[in-house]
């Protein structure tokens, strides 16, 4: 039996990886046609790859909400305390981002292929951590920071939109706060939607810096998570 | 193992609301319980706190003498089924099962898949399709698999037809016999019911109505027919739950018990005495509570 | 089936002897388990438990250890006994007094009676 006890969130994770992986693979098919449209009979001068980025950010997003949403309940459901989800939640979430990350990663290698073979430049047009598309310890540490961020800020609004109903409005501001140093610190702040460069803080945009942006956010975020599911009500069936 | 289940002063309030009202009972455990009430006695308030699923305002409650609030060695040992036991998210029942399994101690799989079969209800299929009836019938199939000491049916039967409510409460006989544990059951279904249940627990505006072993309970409401005057005089000082009048006989619902003198009293005086159904018991006893307000 | 009027208990014990009487149950004939008569009539195991307890009890029954419930070889003459001590009381009397109520006299009754006696002794 293994009640009370911290295991490893294996089936949480396989399940996530089934739908993810499937998303994955749909994303592939559909760049490297777009790729290739663009090559075949226009002007392929960038990654497109690059762009492709926004889906799988708020795909992170999302799981995070879900996993509030859908998992604590189950979790609570078949006798799981919510300190127990809590931390199965938070070690999923800490293997779930680099295997993200990683696939956002051979996502470049794969482009980079196609782009070899079509004698295209595989080049980027916004601003990164990473300075090339073969940079890719870079393009791993750049991902990785932004799938921290906006897993646990999907967590962390999931638990207010459970909690409060409608009320989880008013922590939108909250995760958007908690995404903009990260953004400062890779110089591409316009990434959030509607949030301007103004908001922009002046962080150096260091590889470590990005470490610890992605990591203060992702514990703050968690822990006021937290502050929402230490005692929250599972809700009546409709 | 069976479990006891206790609770102390329990209080539940949603803002002014109160669900429950400082209700203290205490449950000796390896039973079939009924818990009736009318609706929003709070019924599903009380299954939702003994399942951990909510924090009470006050009191207690304790399953196997202790706290059952975010305690992992007790809450695991607790399973409340609500409509499809909140698996309704998560995909098909075979998703709702994969987790089960990883997260229920006792989970017996092998029993799960004869249930559904039992059910007919479609592995493959999103839950959230599904019609009412089949979810309520995965829901006590998770309930019946989870083969936990503490298993709790909340309303678990809506949608369901006649034959599935009866295959669920032969099911959960067999396995009660082969594997005894604490089962309470909420339901407004009493007549078809009851026969099920050894104690039965009657709350009504969040407090204890009564709670009494049920074959004692059936014994206790007797009707007295006859002439006004005469059953007026024979009923005071008893308790009357209920009257009906026609012209000038009275029918009057009396409860607690009639002793073999009192019966022979009230034949000897011209009166008719009838037994009531614990549905009308019921009926009674909740709509007074109300009068008293 | 049982009804919620009065105590299963004793419905199940009512139906036994009834079939000891009628002698569908015959002496030293083994009855269905506590278990087993739970799950045929969809009533708790307990319940079923109690009837078959008073009905040792009373005598109607016998249990062998480890092998289950069985029909006392005396519980259908002991049961007519009972049945035919209170035969008058439960019965003739009250038949009596409904004769009195409608106003047949006793008379007719007890020619009535005299017709069948005869036709038994045919």
């Amino acid at each position: 039996m293994s009640r009370g006890r911290l295991v490893f969130p294996s089936r949480l994770l396989l399940a996530n990886l089934f739908v993810g992986g499937g998303l994955y693979l749909a994303l592939l098919v559909v760049i490297a046609c777009i790729a290739l449209g663009i090559g075949t009979w226009g002007d392929l001068t960038s990654s497109v790859w690059e762009k492709a980025m926004q889906f799988p950010r708020w795909y992170a997003l999302f799981v995070g909400v879900y996993l509030i949403r859908m998992f604590l309940p189950v979790y609570i459901a078949h006798g799981r305390t919510r300190r127990a989800f809590a931390g199965q939640a938070a070690l999923f979430l800490l293997v779930f981002a680099p295997v993200l990350a990683v696939l956002m990663t051979l996502g470049y290698v794969l482009e980079g292929w196609l782009y070899g073979v079509g004698g295209w430049p595989h080049a980027l047009s916004d601003e990164h951590l990473f300075a090339a598309t073969g940079d890719l310890p870079l393009v791993f540490v750049e991902h990785w920071a932004h799938f921290m961020v906006w897993l646990a800020a999907g967590a962390l609004l999931g638990a207010a939109f459970y909690r409060l109903g409608a009320g989880g409005v008013l922590l939108i501001p909250v995760a958007v706060a908690l995404a903009v140093p990260l953004q400062s610190t890779v110089g591409a702040p316009r990434l959030i939607p509607l949030v301007s460069g103004r908001l922009a803080l002046p962080l150096p945009e260091t590889t470590g810096m990005v470490v610890l942006t992605a990591a203060g956010a992702f514990l703050v975020a968690l822990l006021l998570t937290w502050a929402f599911v230490r005692d929250m009500p599972i809700r009546n069936p409709a | 193992m069976t479990l006891s289940i206790e609770t102390e002063a329990l209080r539940l309030d949603y803002g002014s609301t109160k669900a429950l009202d400082g209700l203290t009972f205490s449950l000796g455990g390896g039973k079939i319980y009924g818990l009736l009430g009318r609706n929003g006695s709070g019924k599903t308030s009380l299954l939702t706190i003994l399942a951990a699923f909510r924090k009470a305002t006050a009191g207690r409650a304790l399953v196997g003498g202790r706290p059952v609030w975010e305690n992992a060695p007790v809450t695991s040992q607790v399973c409340l089924i609500r409509e499809a036991g909140e698996a309704a998210g998560v995909g098909t029942a075979d998703d709702a099962f994969y987790f089960a399994e990883a997260l229920r101690p006792n989970w017996d799989g092998e029993y799960a898949a004869r249930l559904l079969d039992r059910f007919e209800v479609p592995r493959g299929k999103n839950v959230e399709q599904l019609s009412l009836g089949k979810r309520s019938a995965l829901g006590v199939t998770l309930g019946l698999a989870s083969r936990a000491p503490v298993t709790m049916f909340d309303e678990s039967y809506l949608g369901m037809d006649a034959p599935s409510r009866y295959a669920f409460y032969e099911e959960l006989l067999a396995d009660f016999m082969a594997n005894p544990r604490t089962v309470i059951m909420s339901t407004h279904l009493i007549e078809e019911v009851n026969a099920l249940f050894e104690e039965v627990l009657i709350i009504d505006r969040g407090r204890l109505v009564l709670q009494e072993d049920t074959d004692t309970l059936r014994s206790r409401g007797v009707s007295v027919t006859g002439p006004e005057e005469v059953v007026d005089r024979f009923v005071a000082g008893l308790t009357v739950l209920g009257d009906k009048r026609l012209g000038r006989t009275r029918s009057a619902m009396v409860y607690g018990e009639m002793g073999e003198t009192e019966r022979r009293k009230a034949v000897e005086a011209g009166l008719e005495l009838g037994p009531v159904a614990l549905q009308d018991l019921f009926v009674h006893l909740t709509a007074k509570t109300e009068e008293a307000e | 089936m049982f009804d919620d009027r009065s105590p299963i208990y004793r419905q199940i014990a009512d139906q036994i002897k009834a079939d000891v009487l009628s002698g569908v149950l015959d002496g030293d004939e083994q009855v269905m388990s506590t278990n087993q008569y739970a799950a045929f009539y969809r009533i708790n195991p307990a319940t079923a438990a109690k009837a078959f307890q008073q009905l040792v009890d009373e005598g109607v029954l016998y249990k062998k250890r480890g092998i289950g419930m069985f029909v006392s070889p005396t519980a259908r003459e002991a049961l007519r006994d009972d049945r035919r001590k209170s035969f008058f009381a439960d019965v003739v009397d009250p038949m009596v007094a409904e004769a009195r109520a409608i106003g047949i006299p006793l008379d007719e009754v007890v020619a009535r009676i005299s017709g069948h006696a005869k036709e038994e002794g045919r």
